[in-house]
């Protein structure tokens, strides 16, 4: 990932797609998808990375890594629901779009069910 | 990543809106119209397969 290479590239879409706009404006819109791919295809690696020394940085604690696992999903379902929604809400389609959110919203409280339990428990065991 | 995936759409892009013009103006909407849709249905193919590729890469980074 170089920060100059994005930020060339983003500007020359930019243009891009203004100019295209006045023409055809689906096209503007599949621009922007593909700058998204582009930009996120270069980040995602680093942030893999990035996971990947934080899981090693506290691999010897047990309890914090166990926790570390529904983070990163909830961190990857809120990337890619974000693309859809910001996607449709650049179409015009603003109601589309929270619904994808409200899909997204929802995986991400699924994944954390098993966290949320065990707090209850911890609740409920320093209750009694 | 390939970057040029933007330039292709947007070559694309420019090349429908002219073929779309020229053919308006010598009256033949039909085939304007149909232009248009060829010209969306590639990039759409274009872009569900760089869509499959993010997706699969976000699976195996965030282990979804």
């Amino acid at each position: 990932m170089n920060i100059f290479t994005i930020v060339g590239f983003v500007i020359a879409a930019v243009f891009l797609s203004l100019t295209l706009k006045g023409y055809r404006p689906e096209y503007s819109l599949f621009i922007g998808l593909a700058v998204t791919i582009v930009i996120l295809s270069m980040v995602i690696p680093d942030i893999g990375r990035l996971l990947n020394f934080i899981n090693t940085a506290i691999a010897d604690n047990r309890i914090i890594s166990e926790k570390l696992g529904p983070l990163t999903k909830a961190l990857g379902i809120g990337i890619v629901t974000e693309i859809a929604a910001d996607t449709c809400r650049d179409a015009g389609e603003s109601s589309m779009a929270s619904r994808i959110e409200l899909a997204g919203k929802t995986a991400i409280l699924i994944i954390s069910i098993p966290l949320a339990e065990e707090v209850l428990n911890l609740v409920a065991g320093l209750l009694k | 990543m390939d970057v040029d995936l933007i330039f292709r759409i947007a070559a694309i892009g420019i090349i429908v809106a002219v073929l779309n013009q020229v053919l308006i103006r010598s009256g033949r909407e039909e085939q304007a119209m149909m232009t248009t849709l060829a010209g969306l249905i590639v990039v759409l193919l274009m872009i569900i397969k760089e869509i499959k590729y993010l997706f699969d890469i976000v699976k195996s980074t965030f282990g979804l």
